[in-house]
């Protein structure tokens, strides 16, 4: 269990722009279905080719989708050359440098997270690929917090019972400011608690390297 | 992630071993020893003294012939080989544990975080053996966190295979899991760590 945090690392004004160049550019990004089996270790993602938000929603509704262990919606940006790149990019490195020293090959497209009320992601880890045989993984996560009008989805590590904290502060609290980022081991035990008024926007990015030896 | 040997060691056999290691045993309360392994624990420093988070008799054994060592160590170079394949320096001396009278040991990692640690060396694996029938004490399983379902594999519940006695399951020091209140009889294990360079 281990984290690196970036308390307010962007600026409130650069994430209500990115939010909004984010909102307006959904058709943009490739939407992705969520269907996760609960008993299963694996999610099984379906990508359209493009969608714009309707499309979305429509096939999301076709499908029969176990809400259960997830139900959120999530886009990712394929532009290699927007901004988000650069600042999940840097935040990643420097975290990777300054703590974890982990070998990194490559970081994955970034999602955008939607979380509208009653949306959740139950208790999970995000290196299911460690166990699919594959010679590479998951190692680091990224989670920037660009939103804060909204109640409930809460961003909660397992920690058996001892929050953990940084400067007197939980962790869960601390990822509730609008620009603050954490970095943490992508096999560590996180959820995002449902959402019960507004609306949650996050971006979430992963640096893929060599299994650990 | 974990490997698990089910009932690799017949029960007459675990038997022969409890004996020798209670034989070879000199018990102390793992909550308030504070020298020797229990320095890595990582709730130690901040836990001593307290039966809150654990309450487990714990020693060090007398392995004279180093028939514990070979045991616990071969479970684990076996699993590292098939599953782990991690760099691995060196085995810490073998835990033998007791837990009776609503003995626990909540939940918790192995490793410990590296900034408490400083070091340029992190505990990768974890054992546990289980030395005693099943059926002589009620309680006491090994939990492993894994959002809030149960551990099931092939149709199967892992918790009583774990359970069994004979029983051998290598695990990431790094995963969550706990030892649930023994509420009749008495439980007895073994537990094994293995260290090796950081993660890369």
């Amino acid at each position: 269990m281990a984290f690196y945090i970036f308390p307010n690392a962007v600026s409130k004004e650069k994430c209500n722009e990115l939010l909004e160049d984010s909102i307006s550019n959904f058709d943009l990004y490739d939407g992705c279905i969520i269907k996760e089996e609960y008993a299963d270790e694996f999610i099984t993602t379906t990508r359209t080719e493009k969608s714009d938000i309707e499309d979305f929603e429509k096939q999301r509704n076709r499908m029969a989708v176990n809400t259960e262990k997830r139900d959120s919606d999530i886009f990712f940006i394929k532009d290699s050359k927007h901004q988000i790149n650069k600042i999940c990019y840097e935040l990643i490195t420097e975290a990777n440098i300054k703590f974890f020293d982990y070998n990194i090959d490559y970081f994955q497209e970034i999602q955008f997270s939607r979380y509208e009320v009653g949306k959740h992601y139950n208790w999970h880890r995000d290196d299911n690929i460690k166990n699919s045989g594959s010679d590479e993984c998951r190692k680091l996560s990224l989670t920037l917090n660009i939103s804060n009008d909204y109640d409930g989805g809460l961003f909660e590590f397992f920690d058996g019972g001892s929050p953990f904290k940084y400067n007197g502060c939980t962790i869960t609290e601390l990822l509730r400011s609008v620009g603050t980022a954490i970095v943490f081991d992508s096999s560590d035990w996180h959820r995002l608690t449902p959402v019960t008024r507004g609306v949650r926007y996050s971006y979430v990015c992963w640096a893929v390297g060599p299994n650990f030896k | 992630m974990f490997y698990i040997f089910p009932k690799a060691v017949p029960k007459d056999v675990c038997k022969q071993y409890l004996d020798y290691c209670l034989k070879n045993a000199q018990f102390e309360d793992a909550s308030v020893v504070k020298n020797g392994f229990t320095v890595f624990d990582s709730n130690d420093s901040s836990h001593e003294s307290n039966h809150g988070i654990r309450k487990t008799d714990i020693s060090f054994i007398n392995d004279g012939n180093n028939l514990m060592n070979e045991l616990c160590w071969g479970f684990i170079r076996e699993a590292n080989s098939r599953l782990f394949k991690y760099k691995l320096d060196h085995f810490q001396p073998i835990q033998f544990a007791r837990y009776q009278d609503g003995g626990h040991y909540d939940w918790h990692q192995d490793d410990i975080m590296r900034e408490v640690n400083g070091g340029k060396e992190v505990r990768k694996l974890s054992l546990t053996f289980s030395l005693t029938d099943d059926s002589e004490y009620d309680g006491g399983l090994l939990e492993f966190f894994n959002g809030s379902k149960e551990m099931i594999k092939d149709g199967k519940n892992l918790a009583k295979d774990i359970k069994s006695v004979g029983t051998a399951i290598v695990f990431d020091s790094s995963d969550w899991h706990r030892v649930t209140p023994v509420t009749r009889g008495i439980r007895y294990s073994l537990v094994c760590w293995t260290v090796g360079p950081n993660f890369e």
